[in-house]
């Protein structure tokens, strides 16, 4: 029982009340993506996919010898906190595959390792990379690797099934011990941490075998979501900087004969622009209201110099959306109608827009911007994304992290492919 | 529980337990902070508890209107969570006590094995938890009265304020029956009781508030009663102070803290600031003679320049750079004259709480600047520019947040489908009530109804209000005839889609269904759509479905016990009834099946039941049997 205890607290981390930026247009930002690179979800490398199939199949063999089991998503979430966690105390810290660093910082000799302190948010994060692989998992406009609606309810399918297996039967320990059966030990709280089950774990060093199977389910399967993903990898190459979008990988895509696609990436590149222009708004609405907690009208924010530029290159970027919608016959009507908006209205009126469109970090009275619920001052590069992970804020732009979660995904499968 | 770090790390339950009861008293909070620190405390997302249909947490807040508050937040907006609608009072007195009584337990049907008092100087804002220098103090209590009398005793204190602010400043609805009172506020007045039990007779407390007596005198006979030889050093901190009365004076309060009990003469008097907020300090310090007090700008050993907004009183010893030996006030009461001279006594006297503990530490300088912002090996500048700033604890003339004529609805099955309403306790000759759920017409009601009919598909999770002619409108609770709070289920439009909802047992706070590029309900990209359809459902018999659900339910809970098996039994009695698309059933009834029927028999009900848990379980099927119309 604690004793009684007084304490100056730390600054919460939690952000589980998300300030969503995405200006009621998440269902346009997810069509767009899709409309990229179909099937990948948020998946970017290799594990991410071997985690969650190793967790639905562990899970499904525990279940058959009885006594409670822990669901899926918990396996998942465990497992993966243990591989980030060794990862890091490995000295892998900048590693933007580990997440979780904020936690493990809290306990530097690594003594919790335990499956049931790894799988409260307190001891890694409460947005996993699990969350990120649910879509690329499915049967239905994923990558095949299950079947089911949730993540919990989840069937691995015979190529998930196969990626699971070669990620369970690595060996681990003396005497060729299996990583499945250590992964039920710990999980049972009976087994003991050996350097063997790190290297069997981290993000980083995924086996030729699972990199072999999630390759086939990216690049080997039949059909237009298979063939666009092949022609987009062929077209971005392997260098280790992602390749500029328009002035490489796009023309590369018309030389290969993919003019469609080429156009469809460039239209997804300038959606990705004006939603980058619309925050750069948001940013100057909330810096300007900052001191102003009973509001300031639209009108007013609209004259302030620095806003209009913004506002300005707000137009020409949805300009330049609605152009390459067209000429891609892109007809997707939330992001248009948007766009003719921004286009067809005053200052004020495009303020007052973007205002309604947050409502809860803004709300619009009586034609002021107010403060809402979760105001505060936002950077023109916001990111919403979650602790540690690097790689998803650097790529936030011009809705190409698709893009760049592909690229990183063929990189982290072809570096597996050569140890 | 591992060393607390945060603010909401004191949501977080003990090992093993989950977060049952809980009972929330600030000046403020916001929906980000409150939906965090219920996801810590429950263990669930605000998707998962709004399926729940439980109230578990009752939140207690000022009732003044800000720019963003202008009534209490909506039963729906933090899922299990229920704010009472507050009393008007006087406009001048401010609830602006900070603690919270969180009781824990194995499960949600067991019974309370800790509870959690917990007193903070911060909101529940994330301003508070993540801009504000803060302190937090709480203790856990066994709820098998083992603990010590001293925590026992502070509990059960703050058990009896918490039950004296909802019945004196809060609406309970005392013409509501003994059943609407159990099905909303039971929880509440169980964890209230049972933390009052549970305190010794008599016993001193370190718990303190200002429902009869000023904090300041409680803290005086305190440190009077317990520090034996007078200490060298009286360090105060907060975030606000007394707004000056005539210019260059003395302020009345720190007169009053040099008084305190316990110090020498010739102690060293520090207040620790955040400049721009220092009040009637700040025209005192100009006139540069204060009687040996220093100002200090708080400290932030972060280096997050937090703002400084603890409230303290530290009387203990200050040798070779550390201090040590001390009494510690900390709490709601900013060292001002309203939040520490004043009690509710006087019709606009704050409402505090704090509480007093002996704090026997040695601090070097850099722990005493961690915990108590003030770093006694840096010399104090003397060039520290002050202003008088803003006042947080004195109301000025904010309007308070109206009540609706109708608290909360009850959803009665017979003789027919309607809502029992349950109006305030002081309306006199209202008139011009109207109420609307679903997407139904406005209809008129007065106190005198009996029960006002609900067509028979709706199943309201909330009611709307709107009373006169301003058209004001409020959300208020339904509460369902089985008694559970705003109850929403998820719709499924296929079998298996709602029959892996209804298997989706034990929940797990990382269950979350927002997974990333899941699409948000009812909002599908309308190209999107087009470009990829959804693979039509597969097909499937009834009969096929019928002898799946028997045998995935039977397999579910075949093993299912103990504490596992309570939660799975009221689980299955809140969802089986409307677990399953009407398609399903329709064609189960067509055909005669009663796929209920088969849970009956021994082999395929849970293996081991109580006799309770035995008619529980019996119950459920009944209620699904009954709703579906199966023979």
């Amino acid at each position: 029982m604690t004793t009684a205890i007084w304490f100056a607290p730390a600054p919460s981390t939690a952000d589980t009340t998300r300030l969503t930026l995405d200006f009621g247009l998440r269902s346009s930002d997810l069509y767009f993506r899709e409309l990229v690179v179909p099937g990948l979800g948020g998946v970017w490398f290799v594990r991410q996919l071997a985690w969650a199939t190793g967790a639905i199949a562990l899970k499904h063999e525990m279940s058959q010898l009885g006594g409670h089991v822990p669901t899926a998503t918990r396996i998942s979430h465990g497992i993966e906190a243990l591989a980030c966690k060794r990862d890091y105390l490995d000295g892998n810290t900048d590693s933007p595959m580990v997440l979780g660093k904020r936690a493990f910082g809290r306990d530097p000799d690594g003594t919790i390792i335990d499956f049931e302190r790894l799988t409260q948010r307190a001891y890694y994060v409460v947005n996993t990379h699990r969350q990120d692989t649910s879509r690329a998992l499915r049967e239905n406009n994923g990558l095949g690797l299950a079947s089911g609606s949730r993540f919990n309810q989840f069937s691995l399918t015979g190529a998930g099934q196969a990626l699971a297996d070669t990620f369970l039967d690595q060996t681990v320990g003396q005497g060729g011990g299996r990583l499945r059966r250590w992964l039920q030990d710990w999980i049972r709280d009976r087994a003991k941490f050996t350097n063997s089950v790190s290297k069997a774990l981290v993000p980083s060093h995924p086996s030729a075998g699972e990199a072999e199977h999630v390759s086939s389910r990216l690049l080997g399967v039949a059909g237009s979501d298979g063939d666009k993903r092949r022609a987009l990898a062929s077209a971005l190459g392997r260098s280790k900087e992602l390749p500029d979008i328009e002035a490489v990988v796009a023309p590369r895509l018309r030389s290969k004969g993919h003019a469609r696609q080429a156009l469809e990436v460039i239209a997804a590149l300038r959606f990705g622009a004006a939603m980058d222009q619309t925050r750069e708004v948001a940013a100057h609405i909330t810096r300007q209201l900052e001191p102003e907690t009973s509001g300031l009208p639209c009108s007013r924010i609209s004259r302030d110099t620095q806003a209009k530029r913004a506002l300005s290159a707000l137009r020409l970027a949805c300009k330049k959306f609605v152009v390459s919608s067209d000429a891609a016959a892109i007809g997707e009507r939330d992001s248009l109608r948007f766009a003719d908006e921004v286009l067809g209205a005053t200052d004020a009126e495009v303020i007052a827009s973007i205002v309604r469109r947050v409502p809860d970090l803004l709300s619009l009275v009586d034609g002021s911007a107010c403060h809402g619920p979760l105001f505060r001052v936002i950077g023109a590069s916001e990111s919403t994304q979650r602790d540690g992970d690097d790689e998803q804020t650097a790529a936030r732009a011009d809705r190409t992290f698709r893009i760049a979660k592909l690229h990183a995904l063929l990189r982290d499968i072809d570096r597996a492919r050569r140890q | 529980m591992n060393q607390p770090q945060t603010m909401l790390d004191v949501f977080r339950p003990p090992e093993g337990l989950r977060g049952h009861t809980a009972a929330l008293v600030a000046m403020s909070a916001t929906s980000d902070f409150l939906e965090a620190a219920m996801e810590e405390f429950t263990g669930l997302d605000g998707q998962r508890r709004r399926t729940l249909g439980a109230t578990i947490a009752y939140l207690m807040l000022d009732p003044h209107e800000s720019p963003g508050r202008t009534a209490v937040f909506s039963p729906t907006q933090i899922p299990s969570l229920y704010e009472l609608q507050p009393r008007p009072v006087d406009k001048r007195s401010l609830l602006h006590a900070k603690l919270a009584i969180l009781g824990f337990a194995k499960s949600r049907a067991e019974p309370l094995t800790t509870i959690r008092l917990a007193v903070f100087t911060g909101n529940f804002t994330n301003e508070s938890a993540r801009r504000q220098l803060e302190l937090c103090w709480f203790v856990d209590v066994g709820a098998n009265g083992k603990a010590s009398a001293a925590d026992r005793a502070d509990l059960a204190a703050a058990a009896s304020f918490v039950r004296d602010l909802v019945s004196v400043r809060y609406f309970g609805a005392a013409r509501a029956s003994n059943t609407e009172r159990r099905a909303l506020l039971k929880p509440l007045h169980k964890l209230l009781d049972e933390s009052r039990k549970l305190g010794p007779a008599s016993k001193r407390t370190r718990f303190i508030h200002s429902l009869r007596e000023t904090l300041y005198e409680q803290v005086r006979a305190r440190l009077a009663r317990s520090v034996e030889s007078p200490r060298n050093l009286l360090l105060c901190g907060s975030g606000f102070w007394e707004q000056p009365r005539q210019k260059g004076r003395k302020p009345a309060m720190i007169g009053r803290l040099e008084k305190l009990p316990g110090l020498k003469p010739s102690a060293r008097r520090v207040a620790v600031l955040e400049p721009k907020q220092a009040g009637a300090l700040a025209a005192w310090y100009d006139q540069a003679a204060t009687d040996g007090w220093v100002l200090v700008q708080a400290f932030d050993a972060i280096g997050q320049r937090r703002r400084m907004h603890a409230k303290f009183i530290y009387v203990g010893y200050l040798r070779r750079g550390h201090i040590s030996n001390g009494w510690l006030y900390l709490g709601s009461g900013n060292l001002s004259w309203k939040g520490l001279m004043t009690s509710a006594q006087r019709p606009d006297g704050n409402v505090e709480c704090g509480v007093v503990l002996q704090a026997a530490e040695r601090l070097n300088a850099s722990e005493a600047a961690e915990r108590l912002f003030w770093d006694p090996a840096t010399p104090a500048d003397i060039e520290l520019e002050v202003s008088v700033g803003s006042t947080e604890d004195a109301a000025g003339t904010p309007d308070l947040i109206d009540a609706p004529p109708i608290l909360w609805a009850t959803l009665v099955e017979k003789p027919r489908l309607a809502l029992t309403l349950a109006w305030r306790d002081d309306l006199e000759g209202v008139s011009d009530v109207r109420i609307r759920w679903s997407n139904g017409d406005w209809v008129g009601v007065y106190p005198g109804d009996a029960d006002v009919p609900v067509e028979p598909f709706a199943r309201p999770p909330v009611v709307r209000v709107s009373a006169g002619s301003s058209g004001k409108e409020w959300m208020i609770p339904v509460i369902d005839p089985t008694g559970r709070v705003s109850l929403e289920l998820p719709v499924h439009d296929t079998f298996d889609e709602a029959f892996a909802a209804l298997l989706d047992f034990p929940y797990e706070l990382h269950d979350s269904s927002q997974d990333e590029g899941d699409q948000p309900a009812g909002k599908a990209s309308a190209m999107g759509t087009a470009h990829r359809p959804a693979v039509a459902q597969s097909k499937e018999y009834a009969l096929y479905r019928a002898a799946e659900f028997v045998e995935g339910l039977a397999a579910k809970q075949a093993t299912m016990a103990g504490t596992a098996l309570n939660d799975w039994l009221e689980h299955l009695d809140r969802l089986l009834p409307s677990a399953l698309p009407q398609t399903i059933i329709d064609a189960w009834r067509r055909l005669g099946l009663n796929p209920i029927r088969p849970l009956r028999d021994k082999p395929l009900c849970p293996a081991t039941m109580t006799r309770r848990q035995a008619s529980q379980y019996l119950r459920a099927l009944d209620r699904a049997q009954e709703s579906w119309g199966v023979q």
